[in-house]
């Protein structure tokens, strides 16, 4: 018996070969300077993990329910599951940033932070006011969301793996190494380049050399995506017969 | 000659008995011909008295053992009276020590077990005015309303998954003119109450837990038709003549992984003829006659069943997801009641809508592993070990706000009559009533006032009109004509993988429900109308959750077979999924190719679509597709099954 668990645990072991390309991120019970606004501050903070999970591009992970998963997940272990149905094992996500949100109650503000877990660092900051319709304010809270996470995912570079089609000597569509996880939409407009380094008094500094501008026009998953070249079909076709390593970044969600 | 009626009733009640017993044994795909349901001791909510609570649930084991007369197509156990005597065995006692206890008989494995929860019990009293026509008064009737909402649910021992799960509620009323005898009523209202989850009881559970019998030989034959047909045992013992038994012909089995599908055509109908022998177990062909005969010639298996699914007993699905419900919080803090018929309407919608997830349940799952124990130490083969169903996903409620408010509505008539003043006003002209009245005076007609535009104004007849204008007087009545209610509700509900602990899906609902009742006199009406607002918004929100909940997982189902390649490719093939999984005719479904891309060196999953199906036929388990694009590259990307799958578009 102890046997066939140990095989079904190797089973569920060997599962770990394909990741997922979307940023990890536990969003923080809202904090609040008036502990009189915390079931203001409760439903604000739904509202925000909402926004995270409804753009599509984050795993959110939930610290609310660890108590039951953890029970399940050992309930999974016992011998009634041996030939049964299991979840994998030791494959619960880490967040990789924090979410904190905070409420001020007497300026009636929110203000929320994207902390690094690995290095304590704040990457990117929004806040919002509430104003006298007060009653609109969860339209708002996603309106920050949605625009602090397009200018957080605008600042990464997406690798563009190969071309799907040229005609001639021109590179019409390629493939991306990035779909919905990275915040890609149809209709995304991009810029490739490719780094180049400069050296600048005795220092080596990169350079995004930009190569043309395309639009992705279908995400298979969260992982790639199509784009098609508007400009620059030439310089791609180019690049890539050179070997050269091409990337692309958000002009315009 | 008395010792002679006496040898002839014992003759009677032996053969009688004779008649329930059957050939044991199961189908050839593993499904229990008479399988056994295990009742489990009921549980009562906080307030339900103990012994109103015991006769509900007498009252529902004695409806779910003889509904009506017909014996049940499942064997019922007491598992809360065996419970005391598996207390009071002693641990590692032998199979022979357990043989000689008097409750063996009890100890036989069930497949299923089945709980009832007494949710809440009332007891009112209420008042009818009613107009007595003979002796000419309004009375006032009151009568006691017992009432109660229950909650049944069916799970499966082997996998522990939810098969049925009803949330209900039951009244029991007895009206008359009583109205010092209100304490002798309450009891009546019990009985009738009891009567109603009796009623309730019956049949509830038949379709999930039928059984299911191969078909041996062909009886009678005539023509290439099969007219009669005997199978190796009577699935239900006594199908009535008219409730006809499905036959299915099992196609092909396919394996993939560890999973097994069968793939099952219905073939026709069978049922108890006039010539029905018990001991023969012959039945006549209804439906499909030349099928069956031309499957059995083909050594095809038969398999006759009352419920159509499943064709084989449960088994974990890779293909389907399966989820835990587990108590909402009620930061709300709405009342017990509101919450637990919220909580089992989600339940219900979700254990009936198979296309979804496997419901799988952990709120009697320690129960659910005593009985496997006890089947371990009584060498009971009723289910198989080791094949629970993990959850996969667990669905987190947070019941943020609740109200409901209800009102009489009144309806205001309003009437217009001529002014005391007016019509004792004395005449002055003459002059007509109106143009169309004219008689031929030159007098002017009556300016009709707009706002009174359709009012009939009735001046004295001929010559005679008011002084001035004529005065109108309106009165306005009002009448109590509805009782409206609306319940509201907030909700955040969140999905979390098992595996991963990541929300898969969030969202904060804020719905309402309404009812209304016509204004009848009758003082609960107004109560009756805020539950039915309930009810509804009950409905909604399940709708509603549910919903959602399928669009953010994706079922994944298998390419079993391409059955027909022309020189265009792939034109028609076969799927996992059919009726059991919720299928339905023309829907659309997707085959995914998964590969694998190296970026800087990490290894991406790649999905493709690689052709688009559209279902033509559907059966239990699987489905017949016809290919409408991708075709021609489905032959060679099906070689790897583990790569490829299907979902609906």
């Amino acid at each position: 018996m102890k046997v066939k668990l140990l095989f079904m645990l190797l089973f569920a072991a060997a599962g770990l070969y394909a990741q997922n390309s979307k940023t990890s991120v536990w969003v923080a019970p809202l904090e609040s300077d008036n502990p009189g606004s915390m079931t203001f501050a409760k439903e604000a903070h739904g509202e925000i993990v909402e926004s995270f999970v409804k753009f599509g591009s984050f795993s959110v992970v939930d610290r609310e329910a660890t108590e039951f998963v953890q029970q399940e997940l050992e309930l999974q272990k016992s011998e009634a599951f041996m030939d049964g149905k299991v979840v994998e094992q030791g494959k619960a996500v880490g967040a990789e940033f924090i979410a904190r949100g905070y409420y001020l109650s007497k300026e009636g503000k929110f203000i929320l932070k994207i902390v690094d877990v690995s290095t304590g660092n704040t990457v990117e900051t929004d806040e919002y006011k509430m104003d006298f319709f007060a009653a609109n304010y969860r339209k708002y809270l996603r309106k920050m969301v949605y625009r602090l996470a397009n200018r957080w995912l605008s600042g990464a570079k997406i690798t563009v793996m190969r071309s799907l089609e040229d005609k001639g000597e021109s590179t019409q569509r390629v493939l991306l190494a990035g779909g919905s996880g990275k915040g890609l939409k149809v209709g995304t407009q991009l810029e490739v380049f490719t780094i180049e380094i400069e050296t600048v008094e005795g220092e080596s500094l990169e350079r995004f050399a930009a190569l043309g501008k395309m639009k992705v026009d279908r995400v298979e998953n969260a992982n790639f995506a199509n784009a098609k070249l508007r400009s620059g079909e030439k310089e791609v076709f180019k690049a890539f017969a050179a070997n050269k390593k091409l990337y692309c970044r958000i002009v315009q969600n | 000659m008395n010792r002679f009626y006496t040898l002839l009733y014992f003759f009677f009640v032996l053969t009688s008995g004779l008649q329930a017993q059957f050939v044991q044994g199961d189908d050839p795909l593993g499904r229990p011909y008479h399988p056994m349901v295990g009742v489990l001791k009921h549980e009562a909510a906080p307030g339900v008295p103990t012994k109103v609570a015991e006769l509900i649930s007498i009252a529902y084991f004695t409806g779910l053992k003889n509904p009506g007369g017909v014996t049940p197509p499942y064997g019922i156990v007491n598992k809360d009276q065996l419970s005391d005597a598996v207390r009071r065995l002693k641990k590692g006692s032998s199979i022979e020590d357990l043989r000689k206890s008097r409750f063996w008989d009890d100890m036989v494995g069930v497949q299923y077990l089945l709980r009832l929860d007494v949710n809440s019990f009332e007891m009112n009293v209420e008042e009818d005015s009613v107009y007595d026509e003979k002796n000419k008064f309004i009375r006032v009737d009151r009568h006691s309303v017992a009432s109660s909402n229950l909650t049944a649910r069916l799970v499966d021992v082997a996998t522990s998954k939810v098969l049925m799960f009803n949330n209900f509620d039951v009244n029991g009323s007895t009206k008359g003119y009583t109205e010092y005898k209100t304490q002798t009523d309450s009891a009546r209202a019990l009985i009738q109450l009891n009567k109603q989850v009796r009623g309730a009881a019956n049949g509830m559970i038949h379709g999930t837990v039928a059984g299911a019998a191969l078909l041996t030989s062909l009886h009678e034959e005539h023509k290439g038709k099969a007219e009669a047909v005997i199978l190796n045992n009577a699935p239900i013992t006594a199908p009535a003549r008219e409730d006809g038994l499905q036959v299915y012909a099992v196609l092909k089995t396919y394996q993939v992984g560890d999973q097994t599908f069968r793939d099952a055509e219905k073939v026709g109908q069978i049922n108890k003829g006039k010539n029905y022998q018990v001991s023969l177990r012959n039945f006549d062909v209804r439906k499909g006659e030349k099928k069956i005969a031309e499957f059995f010639a083909a050594g095809i298996p038969l398999i006759c069943t009352t419920g159509s699914f499943p064709i084989g007993p449960f088994r974990p699905s890779e293909a389907r997801g399966s989820l835990t419900l587990q108590d909402f919080k009620n930061t709300g803090a709405a009342p017990d009641k509101v919450l637990r018929i919220l909580q089992d309407v989600l339940s219900e919608t979700a254990a009936s809508r198979p296309l979804l997830l496997d419901i799988v349940d952990r709120d009697i799952y320690d129960l659910i592993q005593k009985e496997r124990e006890l089947q371990q130490k009584t060498l009971s083969d009723a289910t198989e070990a080791g094949i629970s169903v993990g959850s996969s996903f667990y669905l987190n409620i947070d019941l943020l706000g609740f109200k409901k408010t209800s009102v009489l509505v009144y309806k205001s008539v309003t009437e217009e009559k001529p002014s005391v003043a007016a019509t004792t006003a004395q005449p002055v002209q003459t002059q007509p009533a109106n143009p169309a009245n004219n008689t031929g005076s030159t007098a002017t007609p009556l300016k009709t006032d707009k706002t009174r535009a359709g009012t009939t104004v009735a001046p004295a007849p001929n010559t005679t009109t008011p002084a001035k204008s004529p005065k109108v007087e309106k009165i306005t009545r009002s009448f109590p004509d509805k009782y409206e209610a609306r319940a509201d509700v907030k909700l955040k509900v969140s999905l979390v993988s098992v595996k991963t602990g990541e929300l898969t899906f969030a969202n904060t609902y804020s719905l309402f429900g309404e009812g209304s009742i016509p204004y009848n006199k009758v003082k609960s009406d107004q109560k009756r109308c805020e539950e039915m607002a309930f009810r509804n918004l009950a409905s909604l929100v399940s709708a509603r959750v549910w919903a959602d909940v399928q669009k953010s997982i994706t079922p994944r189902f298998h390419l079993l077979e391409i059955l027909e390649t022309t020189k265009n490719g792939a034109e028609t093939v076969l799927i996992s999924g059919g009726q059991r999984a919720g299928f339905s005719d023309d829907m659309l479904v997707e085959v995914v190719e998964v590969t694998q891309e190296d970026v800087d060196g990490v290894k991406m999953d790649r999905e493709l679509v690689i052709a688009e199906l559209k279902i033509t036929t559907l059966r239990p388990e699987t489905s017949v597709c016809k290919v409408k694009s991708g075709g021609k590259e489905l032959p060679n990307k099906i070689t790897d099954k583990s790569r490829v799958y299907c979902r609906i578009k």
